[in-house]
Parts: C-alpha cells; structure tokens; sequence
C-alpha cells in the first residue's frame, strides 16, 4: 500500500504533525500492517475521532481498508456487519474529502467499494424472506451506491431488472405458500416485478409473472369456493375473481405483443380469456398455440 | 506496507437467474366449477315431486363427457337429503334414461327438442347453455353477461314438468317467457 506509506510520510513531514497528537494514525498504519486489526481498528477510531486527524482524508482511507479487512476477517458471515458498513462511509468520506477524486479517491478504494458492493449485492438473497425482503432492498441500492461511487458510468440496470426479478420470485414464493393468510405478499410480490418495468418497460418476465400472479390469484378464488356456496353468493365470488383476471389481462397482451411465439404467454392469455368467459378469443389463441406445437 | 490486502471482487451471483422462475398457471376449469355449484344449488332451490324423492338424485349430461366427469368428481359423494347423487353421461338423446335434472351442452343444443321428446310426462330440469334455448323449451339456461355466469329462467318450462322453483331462484334469474 504505497499509498498508504506515502501519506503516512507525508503527514509525519507535515507542521500538523508537530503539535497533533495523532499517534494513533501512525499505530493504525502499523497494526494494519502488520494484520492486527483489532488493534488497527482501535487505533483508527481515536484517529477518526481525534480534531488533528478527523479531516485527514487519509484518515479516512486507512480506515477504509482496516474496517474492510476487518468484515473480511471477523464478520464475512454476518450480513448486517458493521464493520462493512464502516468501511463503506469510510470511502465515502475519502470522496468527500477529495472532491477532485484524483488524489486519494484512487483505484484501491474504487476496487474496495466494488468489493464491498458485491457482496451487499451477494448477501440480499438471504432476506428474501416475509421480514427481510426490505433489508434485501436496502442492501441491492447500499450496493449500487457503492458502484457508482465507485463509476459513476455503472449501468446498474441489468443487476436492478435481475435483482427485482428474483426478489419477485422469492416474495410470490412466499404469497403461494398460503394465499389467503399471506395476501399481502401478492402485491407486494407485484410491486418488484413493476420496479423492473421501471426500468425495462419491455421486459416480457416481469409483464407475464405480472399477468400469472393477478390470473392465478382469481382461479385460486373460485378453487377456493366452496361446493356448498349459496346461489346468492356465487355472484360476488365471480365478481371478486373477475378482477383479478381483468388486472391480469393487459400484462398477458403486453407480454404476447413483445412476443406473439412465446408458449407461456399464449398459455395464460388463452386461460384469462377463458375464464372471463371470452371462449371465442380463447379458442383463437388455442389454435396460436396448437400452430405454435406444429398440430 | 507492500500491497493491499486481496482486494479481489466478488462475482455477483448469489441473486442469480436461477432464482428467477415462470410462475405456472394454476390448473382448473374454473368455468365448471361455477357451473357445477350453481347446477348444485338448482337442486336445493326447485322443488320435485314426491314421487322423485327416493332413491338417487340423477344428473344428466348430454353431449358433453368431460362435463360429466367433472360433475361427477363434484358431485361424489355429496346427497340432497337421504338422496345421493348420481351422474348419467349420455351421447344420444336416444339413450337418455330418467333423470331429475339434465345439463344439455351447447353442442347438443341443436338436438334440445329430442331431448324434450325422450323427458316428456317426467319431472326432469332441463338446463342448456346456449342463446335462445330457455325459449325453445329449457327450464333454465346457462349465459354469460359483462364475463360473469348467469342464468335465464323459464318458469313456465319448469312448471310444466312440475316442478316449483323458489322465489329465491326466481330473483336471481334473468326471467325468460
């Protein structure tokens, strides 16, 4: 780390160093060195916080490293790390104190935040969960902040679209388990595939995950109704249902407009129409898919 | 000081493609499963003669083998007071045996008035699902209106067989002479 070496030296040159009393940057240089980093992080906290050295954008570097070294060491299995979190602010603080980003904003850092991003990135998957998928969001966006701090030219969209997708299939997974007791998963599980045509308005896996979800959701409604339904209730069953398979409806159009060939699509599209009663459509699109199997 | 410590990056991967799956239609006719609750619900709503309250409950079907299937799946084992019911699939108007009700498919409409004529002197409920039938001798007849089944009723049709329909079934019915 030349350039750690190099500021160290500097800093010792430097008129500050006569009256700070900054020991604890020198020692941080040392124990980290010689990978200590319990002692390094000690040491860097009272340099961080100390008036003489708090400004120092080397400081902010040193601490940077020892903190991500540290998550690497001590705390790789923990998702919520601190010492991840640290480092990141650590780096962020170096960019701040180096508006210019030429001098200590270098590549080690830029290579640090890639590192520290990836595995934020790597770890959202284990809070695809009923209680984490918010903490799953929360770790893909510390992850794309931490690549374009690193680029600012980062083209995040195609880990966004992936990120959503998968989050969209993790929360839908949860909805299906119990449809009723965990109904609130279904719109949520809608709000991810949507956060993906946010950014992909043709993205034909969020239209026809859209189109099954609010479609398998009004045929689990008439499953679900009881043989012994009264005829006055039978109505507002359908009516329940109905809904649904008119909200899945567009998504299903869309989907086979970007893709007329596509099977899955004219599967749902031929089942919507089927169950809104429109069997004329439904036998037009039957026959797409028989053309499409060659029969 | 030499190097920085293994400032390797991670491949992303662990949110991968793999995790992004097709969600896979639910599999059911829901159309007769609405069918089959409303057909269950013309057997507590009209009121048959004494002399068909013994032995099984018939429904027929007409025209229409995997409708059938599906009744019977719905229907088994379920009774109307002592009475079980009972499924009868037939594919001639020829072949039609007594039954308390009959479900005659859109495709065997054409053939309604054979049907009518294998029936007459008994107390059957002929259903139909096709437009115009509940004018052309169907007691009730199956119809969709703004993608919701429904039903239009010919009182007069059941009356005829004697049977009495209840007001229950009458409100709800889009009435048909």
């Amino acid at each position: 780390m030349k350039r750690l070496l190099y500021i160290g030296l500097i800093w010792f040159l430097s008129p500050a160093f006569a009256w700070a009393q900054a020991d604890s940057l020198n020692k941080a240089i040392d124990y980290y060195e010689s990978r200590d980093l319990v002692k390094a992080r000690s040491a860097i906290d009272a340099a961080s916080k100390h008036p003489s050295t708090s400004n120092l954008p080397n400081t902010w570097y040193l601490r940077g490293f020892i903190y991500k070294e540290y998550f690497k060491h001590y705390e790789a299995s923990n998702p919520k790390s601190p010492a991840r979190e640290e480092a990141v602010a650590a780096f962020v603080k170096v960019g701040e104190l180096d508006p210019g980003k030429s001098e200590f904003f270098d590549d080690n850092v830029r290579q640090s935040l890639k590192y520290l991003g990836s595995t934020y990135y790597n770890t959202s998957s284990d809070f695809f969960t009923a209680d984490g998928y918010k903490t799953a969001i929360e770790f893909f966006e510390k992850y794309k902040k931490c690549y374009l701090l690193a680029n600012p030219d980062f083209n995040w969209k195609p880990s966004h679209i992936e990120f959503y997708l998968s989050l969209g299939t993790g929360m839908e997974n949860i909805y299906v388990t119990n449809r009723k007791v965990n109904l609130p998963y279904m719109e949520i599980t809608a709000g991810m595939y949507k956060k993906v045509l946010e950014v992909d308005t043709n993205n034909i896996t969020a239209y026809y995950n859209l189109c099954m979800l609010y479609y398998n959701h009004g045929v689990s409604i008439i499953n679900d109704m009881s043989d012994e339904t009264d005829i006055l209730d039978i109505d507002k069953i359908q009516e329940r249902a109905l809904e649904f398979f008119k909200t899945a409806l567009p998504y299903a159009l869309k989907a086979y407009s970007l893709n007329p060939k596509r099977r899955e699509t004219l599967v749902a599209l031929s089942g919507i129409y089927f169950s809104m009663h429109e069997e004329e459509k439904s036998a037009i699109i039957q026959a797409e898919i028989k053309a499409l199997d060659g029969k | 000081m030499k190097k920085l410590w293994s400032v390797i990056l991670l491949s992303l991967s662990l949110v991968s493609a793999d995790l992004v799956k097709f969600a896979a239609p639910l599999t059911a006719d829901t159309n007769t499963k609405i069918k089959a609750v409303f057909l269950y619900n013309f057997t507590k709503y009209v009121e048959w003669p004494q002399a068909y309250k013994s032995g099984n409950f018939v429904i027929g079907v007409v025209g229409d083998e995997s409708f059938s299937k599906e009744l019977d799946l719905f229907f088994n084992p379920k009774s109307i007071g002592s009475q079980r019911f009972e499924i009868k699939s037939f594919n001639r108007a020829s072949d039609i045996s007594p039954c308390h009700m009959i479900y005659v498919s859109p495709q065997f409409s054409g053939n309604l008035n054979d049907v009518l004529a294998k029936i007459k002197g008994k107390s059957t409920l002929v259903v139909t699902e096709k437009p115009g039938m509940a004018r052309q001798g169907a007691a009730i007849n199956f119809t969709v209106i703004e993608n919701k089944q429904k039903f239009e009723l010919n009182k007069a049709n059941a009356e005829k067989y004697d049977l009495k329909v209840s007001s229950s079934l009458t409100n709800l019915a889009i009435l048909v002479e």
